[in-house]
């Protein structure tokens, strides 16, 4: 087994328990990947979102190490109009 | 001779920690400029190099110290976009005192802007926003000369534009005009501090020159999505004032020397009091 540290931001956070703060220590299987990740908090496949693994931008097939750290957000662009 | 009339009108005043320093008022600045034939800036300048401090820069004083005010005077920031973002960091980059800005946007108020947009408001639907938000920069102080550009900042304009500053606030709403902005902001070699919001979120991130920055955070400029979250959540004033505070802090930290910000993301969530760094290197 490996270990996780998993942060949800901002409007994905609604797919967490509601006493949840956004952190998240996961136990995975060896070889579990950023996709194993998202299916276990039941982030849907089509919901836009940004994954980082240990500050780096990831894509669903990327395997964990132990103790990586996950960051999962929503693109935001607002600004000006 | 500009010396000689600041010392004359210098006074004494009393720092609210107890030390005693020289001060110079904003009718004696303009009066000096007035008779020199110059600018206030020009007369804020000269003051602090002989160790006279302009009375409305006093409470920046003990943070930014005498030098890091006289970098600040004499610097120029681009702003793009003069939106939710840009009104507030335009009013705060007015009053800490930086001396040129060049205001960037081709649009005009209309009343969905009214909720977040500090220069807006319900008597000006229609007007230029570079044009409202220069106005509000002269009365708040009058030694920062603004330069307004009413166009849509793109790949063929952006460096005729931005000519001439040292920072650059990236203050618009698509992330393909981002990415443009920080092509443009990389080939004229001045740092760009990034700011997004959505909702009770928002993001902000200074990228300098060489750094992947928006690439780092999106991939690509054809990956990335145009919009984000924004499109639904919208935009709420506080959150655009937090990040443009933000935004306006790392500006100033960069161009007075105070300190270099790393290229962390700092993410801002407002919906649980949260505000987080996350290293894009």
């Amino acid at each position: 087994m490996i270990e996780a540290e998993v942060r949800v931001y901002a409007t994905l956070r609604q797919y967490l328990d509601q006493h949840d703060r956004g952190v998240l220590h996961m136990e995975l299987a060896e070889g579990s990947t950023v996709a194993d990740v998202l299916q276990r908090i039941g982030i849907p496949s089509d919901e836009v979102k940004q994954v980082f693994v240990d500050n780096r931008r990831a894509g669903l097939d990327v395997q964990l190490d132990d103790g990586a750290r996950v960051s999962i957000f929503p693109p935001i662009a607002g600004g000006l109009g | 001779m500009l010396e000689k009339q600041i010392e004359k009108r210098a006074r004494g005043y009393l720092r609210p920690d107890g030390e005693e320093i020289s001060v110079i008022d904003l009718g004696s600045v303009a009066q000096i400029a007035s008779d020199s034939e110059t600018s206030p800036r020009r007369v804020e300048i000269e003051a602090l190099r002989i160790g006279v401090v302009p009375l409305k820069y006093e409470r920046n004083l003990g943070t930014l110290g005498a030098d890091g005010q006289l970098r600040l005077l004499q610097s120029r920031v681009g702003v793009v976009g003069l939106g939710g973002l840009g009104g507030f960091t335009c009013e705060l980059l007015a009053r800490v005192g930086v001396g040129k800005l060049t205001l960037i946007d081709d649009d005009v108020y209309d009343e969905s802007n009214l909720n977040r947009q500090l220069h807006s408001g319900s008597g000006i639907i229609g007007r230029h926003k570079t044009e409202a938000s220069a106005e509000r920069v002269g009365q708040i102080n009058p030694s920062v000369a603004c330069e307004v550009h009413n166009e849509r900042l793109d790949d063929t304009n952006a460096q005729r534009l931005l000519t001439g500053c040292d920072l650059v606030v990236d203050c618009l709403d698509s992330l393909d005009a981002r990415f443009q902005l920080q092509d443009a902001c990389a080939q004229l070699g001045v740092p760009m501090v990034h700011g997004a919001i959505a909702g009770m979120m928002g993001q902000v991130m200074v990228i300098y020159p060489g750094q992947e920055g928006l690439g780092a955070l999106y991939g690509s400029a054809q990956q990335a999505p145009e919009h984000g979250v924004e499109l639904s959540l919208g935009n709420l004033g506080a959150t655009a004032a937090a990040v443009s505070a933000f935004q306006v802090q790392q500006a100033v930290k960069v161009l007075a020397e105070i300190s270099r910000p790393d290229g962390d993301m700092l993410l801002i969530d407002m919906a649980v009091g949260s505000c987080e760094r996350i290293s894009l290197s």
